[in-house]
């Protein structure tokens, strides 16, 4: 069998001789010209970001363009701290701890962390998608928007689910946090929602939160799940570092009676020729 | 209970997989990893085992190894490659680097997901003209759904058209003694309709879509199979980089960035 893909041609892309941004501009050195003399933010003046503005404040700045405003700065100083860390049992705080206390290089734990936090589960993976849904969703009433749900139980709201089992209720004491800034009109919406269908036993979650602030907040989407992850790094990192200096032994190691090696059929039969099945 | 599952499981693990029995025996799918694999298998026969559950036979295994050869070389223009290099010069570690570098390429436009995204192609094509449509109808209804544009995974390579690869490889999948299988012919088959009225070759992703399919592997399989399947051109580009001076790779004067940004203001 011959193919055309032997004939290789370039597309001829044209691709940027540059860099370009609109975040940062650097002023060099008249000295070195890769040394920065001073450096802008949006136009602002780095030094005097660390002057007069709070840490969420520059984050705020960096991802949206402009410092928020009091309605913007209060919503976005409250989800840095509601997700700034999600526990000792959290799967990604579980890597971490285990980075920490296997003495991984310390500059591994926090990408370790964030890695796993990353995933669907408690995590940040759905919250692009949920802030799509948000924004297209928050448009009907909820009430129609729980119906379809009595309706069909195999629908899946996106930002609302459960975990362990039921609703998660310290996602929704986070929610309600939130209840003083109710002039935000999705945050209503989402309030709202979650009271209709905490009656199934389904509720919002971390990363539905999450979504709602950033959507209010208006945030690409295709910025939520990594600002989650960046909103999560302090406590997934101080529960690493918190283990960085104990003995491995201070770590779980389940013993032999407690590790259970189930039979799989792929593998259970003796290792002969005839197993090679693909 | 609601969390009835979740008890079950605290406080033990459980493993389909295999395990370490201190002092007795390693077991890895259902073998005795020092005694029924060590030196009798070949390292990509395991790594097809952990990834999938099943032993592929030597000749496979060796097409994968040599495809793996294919999907990574060492140029740091490369995506994945340039943030290996990145680290190098860094003076970030290797393995540090080399897994920021597989991190990267898990990537809708390329690295591993796109070949994922192939598996499902090549194996959804073949459903739909087993049901009788023609390979002509099946690639316009796709082009349909790309608005009109031949875009169809696996027929169309970034940068250049054409794939040096698939050749090296027809010889290898040849001297292994492999057919052409029903999923792999398919692929011809599309590629010849996309060449004749698009001037589009199929790349490595549609060659190995199709074999891959032939050989009863899913698509999610492939993607675990191949899940670092850039480490060694990563790892390459670290460490030409980290072998020179720090900061060298790729460094930009400030006035080598263009601004678009805002006008210097007050806060």
């Amino acid at each position: 069998m011959t193919t055309p893909s032997a004939n290789i041609r370039s597309r001829e892309q044209q691709f940027a001789p540059r860099l370009e941004t609109k975040i940062t501009e650097e002023i060099p050195s008249p000295t070195n010209p890769y040394h920065v003399k001073n450096m802008r933010i949006h136009g602002y003046d780095h030094s005097a970001l660390m002057e007069k503005c709070e840490f969420s404040d520059v984050i705020f700045l960096l991802f949206r363009g402009e410092l928020p405003n009091d309605f913007e700065r209060d919503l976005f100083r409250k989800l840095c701290i509601a997700l700034i860390n999600p526990g000792p049992r959290h799967p990604a705080t579980q890597a971490s701890i285990t980075a920490g206390v296997g003495k991984t290089d310390t500059v591994n734990v926090l990408p370790i962390a964030l890695t796993i936090y990353g995933g669907e589960f408690d995590g940040a993976a759905n919250v692009e998608s949920t802030m799509r849904y948000f924004r297209r969703a928050s448009r009907r009433p909820t009430n129609e928007v729980a119906t379809a749900l009595e309706s069909n139980s195999d629908i899946e709201i996106p930002g609302f689910g459960q975990l362990y089992g039921d609703a998660d209720p310290y996602a929704e004491a986070l929610l309600n946090a939130f209840s003083s800034n109710s002039s935000s009109p999705l945050l209503s919406w989402i309030i709202a929602l979650n009271t209709k269908l905490k009656q199934k036993n389904i509720g919002i979650s971390k990363a539905g939160l999450c979504a709602a602030i950033l959507a209010e907040l208006g945030f690409q989407p295709r910025q939520g799940n990594a600002l989650m992850q960046l909103m999560a790094a302090p406590g997934l990192l101080a529960h690493g570092m918190e283990y960085a200096n104990k003995p491995l032994t201070s770590m779980l190691f389940e013993p032999d009676e407690c590790y259970e090696i189930e039979q799989e059929l792929a593998g259970s039969a003796a290792p002969e020729k005839t197993r090679e099945v693909v | 209970m609601s969390f009835e599952l979740w008890d079950d499981y605290r406080g033990k693990i459980r493993s389909k997989k295999g395990g370490w029995t201190i002092g007795k025996i390693i077991k890895s799918h259902g073998y005795d990893l020092m005694n029924d694999l060590v030196g009798q298998y070949s390292y990509m026969q395991i790594i097809a085992l952990n990834a999938t559950g099943r032993m592929p036979r030597r000749e496979l295994a060796d097409w994968l190894e040599a495809i793996h050869i294919c999907l990574s070389w060492p140029d740091p223009r490369v995506w994945c490659n340039r943030i290996g290099a990145l680290g190098g010069s860094s003076g970030t570690s290797a393995v540090a680097s080399t897994c920021a570098g597989v991190l990267a390429a898990d990537s809708r436009s390329y690295g591993i997901q796109p070949l994922q995204a192939g598996m499902e192609f090549i194996q959804r094509a073949r459903t739909d003209i087993q049901q009788g449509l023609s390979v002509t109808d099946f690639i316009d209804a796709e082009i349909k759904k790309h608005g009109g544009k031949p875009h169809i995974m696996g027929y169309s390579r970034p940068i250049v058209k054409g794939d040096e690869r698939i050749p090296a490889m027809e010889k290898v999948t040849k001297r292994l003694g492999f057919e052409v299988g029903p999923h792999l012919q398919l692929a011809y088959d599309i590629e010849k309709v996309l060449s004749d009225r698009f001037d589009e070759a199929m790349n490595i992703n549609s060659y190995m879509s199709g074999f891959l399919s032939d050989q009863d592997y899913s698509p999610i399989e492939v993607y675990r199979l191949f899940s670092v399947l850039v480490f060694s051109g990563v790892t390459a580009c670290h460490v030409d980089a980290a072998d020179r001076e720090q900061g060298t790779f790729a460094p930009l004067r400030a006035s080598d960035i263009i601004y678009s940004g805002k006008e210097a203001r007050e806060l």
